[in-house]
């Protein structure tokens, strides 16, 4: 049973990448689908004529900065939406972890599989922005340095809340760390730690707001907003409900039986 | 139970489960990569979200009058990045008096209109002026040859050879 886990645990990179791989076909299919089919037959319904669907794609591709010629503005568009998009996989991750410990979820869906996908979701979210840091080098507009990127605070552009970011990403992956580590360090200081997610989590939100670009849009804003306010909705409702319902810990046979879900109530 | 298979009584129940419960499920590999593949598919669609954000920024800038502060935070490394932008004075109003309008000379108002005045300026008024060069006459063209005779072939009748081909 150890063996399996470990084993799982250990392709997430794996499946990581090859779902990524399978993403951008998806999307590349459809476009082409697009293209092809459904693009002429809708502007062939609308207007009687067909459809220019190369040059629709092709506008496309302009619009998104490609191809990576000199000057692109690719790089920093796909930071952008890497960096917006690696904050809604650590607000889904946390928020995920403040369901599984005030027992919100509980009796919806299986215990094993909820702790798999907390502890799956961090690892996506820290490797979405990972790439939001790593295409950040190839703009050449701000100019960012190796260096810049991995020591926080001595970036070019807003130096405090770039290093919000850059803190938020080390502090996720101690905590993904911890996670392997946890019969070494043992429940307790683990248990500890692991509250430094709401550390990183505003830390992200405090650099997504003040070093986002597109935090001026209110889009963008509002999501900001509602993904705190969420989480602060839910971890009021957790203190409020489960501090006074605590159960006495689960008995070694039950332990033994679900390790997964025993883990998953003990993070909480 | 027979004698023989008593050693293994501990093993098996310690590896099945007692109660007949739901095998637990699991978020196993397909679920990672299905899962994986909306983020990456949502990345996609987010860059070419912001591209188009990006660009209607700048095509709205020169239509209204407050392109500063979204074209700074489109260049985040722009002097004017993440400045504070100061308020323009604005000036007091002007109190122009109003002008009085002319009235009508009494004196003036029978009077015949001339139909020349002495501001219409004839060539003899202006004697400095030397009079205009006259032209010599162009040079002769030479003759070209007589155009060939339309042919009876048909083909269009183009009169280029790479055009009529087949």
């Amino acid at each position: 049973m150890t063996t399996t886990v470990r084993t799982s645990r250990n392709d997430d990179l794996f499946f990581i990448g090859l779902g990524a791989a399978a993403g951008v076909a998806v999307v590349f299919a459809g476009l082409a689908f697009w293209q092809v089919a459904a693009a002429p037959a809708l502007t062939g319904l609308l207007s009687g004529a067909a459809a220019p669907g190369t040059t629709m794609l092709s506008q496309e591709a302009q619009a998104m900065g490609l191809p990576l010629v000199e000057g692109t503005k690719a790089f920093w568009y796909v930071a952008r939406a890497g960096g917006i998009l690696a904050y809604m996989l650590l607000w889904l991750a946390t928020l995920w972890g403040v369901f599984i410990s005030s027992k919100m979820v509980k009796g919806w869906v299986d215990g094993t599989l909820l702790y798999d996908m907390h502890e799956f979701l961090p690892i996506l979210a820290v490797v979405f922005a990972v790439l939001h840091a790593a295409v950040l080098l190839g703009d050449a507009y701000i100019g960012f340095s190796v260096l810049d990127l991995l020591v926080p605070f001595r970036a070019p552009y807003r130096p405090l809340w770039t290093g919000f970011g850059s803190l938020a990403l080390y502090l996720s992956v101690a905590l993904i760390a911890s996670f392997y580590m946890r019969s070494r360090i043992g429940r307790r200081v683990w248990r500890l730690f692991h509250y430094t997610t709401y550390v990183a989590f505003i830390l992200a939100l405090a650099h997504g707001i003040q070093a986002g670009t597109d935090s001026s849009q209110p889009m963008v804003m509002g999501m900001y907003v509602a993904t705190g306010a969420s989480l602060l909705f839910a971890t009021f409702y957790r203190i409020l409900t489960v501090k006074g319902s605590r159960k006495p810990a689960a008995t070694p046979i039950a332990t033994r039986r679900r390790p997964a879900a025993a883990d998953a109530e003990a993070v909480l | 139970m027979n004698a023989g298979a008593e050693p293994f009584r501990n093993l098996e129940s310690t590896m099945k489960p007692q109660t007949k419960r739901p095998k637990p499920q699991r978020f196993g590999r397909q679920a990672k990569t299905a899962v994986t593949m909306i983020a990456a598919a949502t990345l996609l669609g987010g860059w070419n979200l912001v591209a188009h954000l990006d660009r209607a920024q700048a095509g709205a800038a020169p239509d209204d009058g407050t392109t500063e502060a979204p074209a700074a935070e489109s260049n985040p490394s722009s002097p004017t990045a993440g400045a504070t932008l100061l308020p323009l004075p604005t000036l007091a109003p002007l109190n122009l008096a109003p002008i009085p309008t002319l009235r009508p000379a009494p004196a003036l108002a029978g009077a015949p209109v001339a139909t020349t005045s002495g501001a219409v300026m004839t060539l003899a008024d202006l004697p400095g002026l030397s009079p205009l060069p006259t032209l010599g006459a162009l040079p002769s063209m030479p003759s070209l040859p007589p155009p060939p005779a339309p042919s009876s072939n048909g083909g269009g009748g183009g009169g280029s050879t790479t055009s009529g081909g087949s």
